[in-house]
């Protein structure tokens, strides 16, 4: 049984505004590799790998862990088919790679992105 | 077919390689045989993955297994092709740790180390050579052990003690990581991993323990391992049902008392949700995976074990099963009442006549676009956010809206009423406190610009 994992998402990137100007305003295509549970039994955190790899700003960009980025939005509903506003950090592959991809306590700054996800139809 | 060999010499300009043994599978990757190079070999028969005889190739047999009802793995004897019977106890681990006749007398002890490297004992604890243990086989979490190369036989992938890794990838793929040959989750003392497919999630059997409601406290250790997942779910559906159920009795009159937790049957749905449903609710809404009321079955398979027919399941996980998917169903009507009860949150507040005032902090480039347009952030899709009140100081404004840059500009404008939804609070992220709150829109939103705030 799965729940988020191996899940293809859709990604449209709100925030920042320069996203859509150097990346363009396509959605992007992702997979959720890993997701953890939070104290509640919900998940909070998502590991997310873009399907093609994007520059932005000089960055590599393909691994993101993904927050709501509001307190009413809810990761799991992107397992019922809505869409979720999420707040992506992108990590290096290193990270997205180690056992626990979603410290971000290393994290100084970098890209951020303000999006939209649901689940995209296969 | 997989064959073992071994060589002295793996240095030796062609080294002289010994055939050591060979194990066969069938087509649900079950071990069927084994053949060593010493007769006699061996074959497997099994009921579900757990192996229930072991006969000679010529059909002889050699000894028979019975399990208990509680675990894949839970052994309870074994009967040798003479009669004698042998007693396996084991840990709550389901580590083998003792054996003992049938007149319950220990006649040989197990030690392990956490990842399953075991020292063998006598009965009074003194330690037995290797070689002359009486049990070589089912050891470590009541895994199948091949004395012949030391590795345990974990159904679907074969597990090294010593490396405390399988040597295989998950055929689960990133179940549960990245670490595609991690075992237990690097949690061998309290994790299990009955398949081969991936280990229990750590903490799930505490997470059930702390559910209202007798149901949990017999819960078996069968829910671990391949079914956690879909346990954490339900868990996730109960913890957010609750929630919603919380925010429905401040609405509506309590009485009589809910027992949605405690996981009351389908006919005990409490009188006061105040909804009528169709038989389209209870299809989408049953187990919206596999849909409708045959979730309730899937529900009760999953409840025993995952991969194995309904009736070698009993009668008890059966019924627990579709209680637990009942209970589920339950309270997702119960949502949906809630849900039909109130506005969906985050839609459209306040007057949709008229205009309003907003507040954006953004970057230069996107003010331009703004301007051009005169479409809030340049008419691009995505959600658009605004607050009501935003800081003066842009650092400020990052820390309470938990940017992750430093904006450049502050823009108040006049936007079309009822379009954005009402505040919501902003979390911590970016490493951000948040705090402040948003409000959100998609599609085109006509603005007009009132003042260009430029620090």
């Amino acid at each position: 049984m799965k729940y988020l994992e191996d899940m293809l998402v859709e990604i449209t990137v709100s925030d920042p505004w320069e996203w859509g100007t150097e990346v363009g305003v396509t959605p992007l295509s992702a997979k959720i590799l890993r997701w953890r549970i939070g104290e509640d039994y919900r998940p909070t955190e998502i590991l997310l790998s873009l399907l093609k790899t994007v520059m932005y700003k000089g960055v590599e960009c393909r691994f993101f862990v993904g927050t709501p980025a509001l307190e009413r939005e809810h990761l799991e509903d992107i397992a019922r088919g809505l869409a979720v506003e999420c707040a992506l950090t992108q990590i290096p592959e290193d990270r997205a790679r180690s056992s626990d991809p979603f410290d971000l306590s290393w994290w100084r700054g970098g890209i951020g992105l303000t999006c939209t996800i649901r689940a995209k139809l296969v | 077919m997989i064959q073992i060999k071994h060589t002295a010499d793996i240095t030796a300009q062609t080294p002289t390689w010994t055939e050591v043994v060979r194990y066969f599978y069938d087509g649900l990757n079950q071990r069927v045989k084994k053949e060593l190079t010493s007769p006699p070999d061996t074959i497997y028969l099994y009921d579900g993955w757990q192996c229930i005889e072991e006969r000679e190739a010529d059909g002889d047999l050699l000894r028979q297994y019975v399990y208990g009802a509680h675990y894949l793995d839970e052994l309870v004897a074994k009967r040798e092709s003479g009669g004698s019977l042998t007693f396996y106890l084991q840990d709550s681990n389901y580590n083998v740790v003792a054996l003992a006749e049938d007149d319950g007398d220990v006649i040989e002890r197990y030690c392990y180390e956490p990842y399953g490297t075991v020292t063998f004992a006598e009965e009074d604890g003194d330690e037995r050579a290797a070689e002359n243990a009486l049990n070589k086989v089912l050891l470590f979490q009541g895994q199948r052990r091949d004395p012949e190369t030391g590795l345990y036989y974990f159904k679907n992938r074969y597990y090294s003690a010593e490396l405390g890794r399988f040597l295989q990838r998950d055929p689960a793929e990133y179940k549960d990581g990245m670490d595609l040959y991690l075992a237990m989750l690097s949690n061998p003392l309290s994790g299990s991993d009955e398949l081969g497919l991936g280990g229990d999630q750590p903490g799930v059997w505490e997470i059930l323990k702390q559910l209202p409601g007798a149901l949990v406290e017999e819960v078996p250790k069968t829910v671990v391992g391949g079914t956690s997942v879909w346990l954490q779910r339900q868990v996730q559906t109960v913890r957010a049902v609750q929630k919603v159920q919380d925010a429905a009795e401040k609405m509506v009159p309590k009485s009589p008392p809910t027992k949605l937790a405690t996981f009351a049957p389908l006919s005990e749905i409490p009188t006061h949700v105040p909804a009528k449903f169709t038989y389209e609710d209870v299809q989408g809404l049953a187990y919206p995976a596999t849909g409708g009321l045959s979730g309730l079955l899937d529900t009760a398979v999953n409840y025993g074990y995952g991969n194995r027919s309904l009736n070698e399941l009993s009668n008890e996980s059966v019924a627990t099963g579709i209680q637990l998917g009942l209970t589920s169903l339950a309270m997702r009507l119960a949502k949906l009442a809630v849900a039909r009860l109130r506005p969906a949150p985050g839609k459209v507040a306040g007057d949709a006549q008229g205009s309003e005032v907003v507040q954006r902090w953004m970057s230069k480039d996107e003010l331009r676009a703004t301007q051009e347009t005169g479409l809030l952030r340049g008419g691009r899709q995505g959600t658009h956010y605004v607050t009501d009140a935003a800081s003066k100081d842009p650092l400020r404004a990052r820390q309470r809206l938990a940017l992750d840059r430093i904006p450049e500009v502050r823009v108040k404008m006049e936007v079309p009423g009822g379009k954005f939804s009402s505040p919501t609070k902003v979390p911590t992220k970016y490493k951000m406190p948040g705090g402040g709150t948003e409000r959100t829109a998609t599609g085109n939103v006509p603005v007009r610009i009132i003042e260009v705030d430029e620090p």
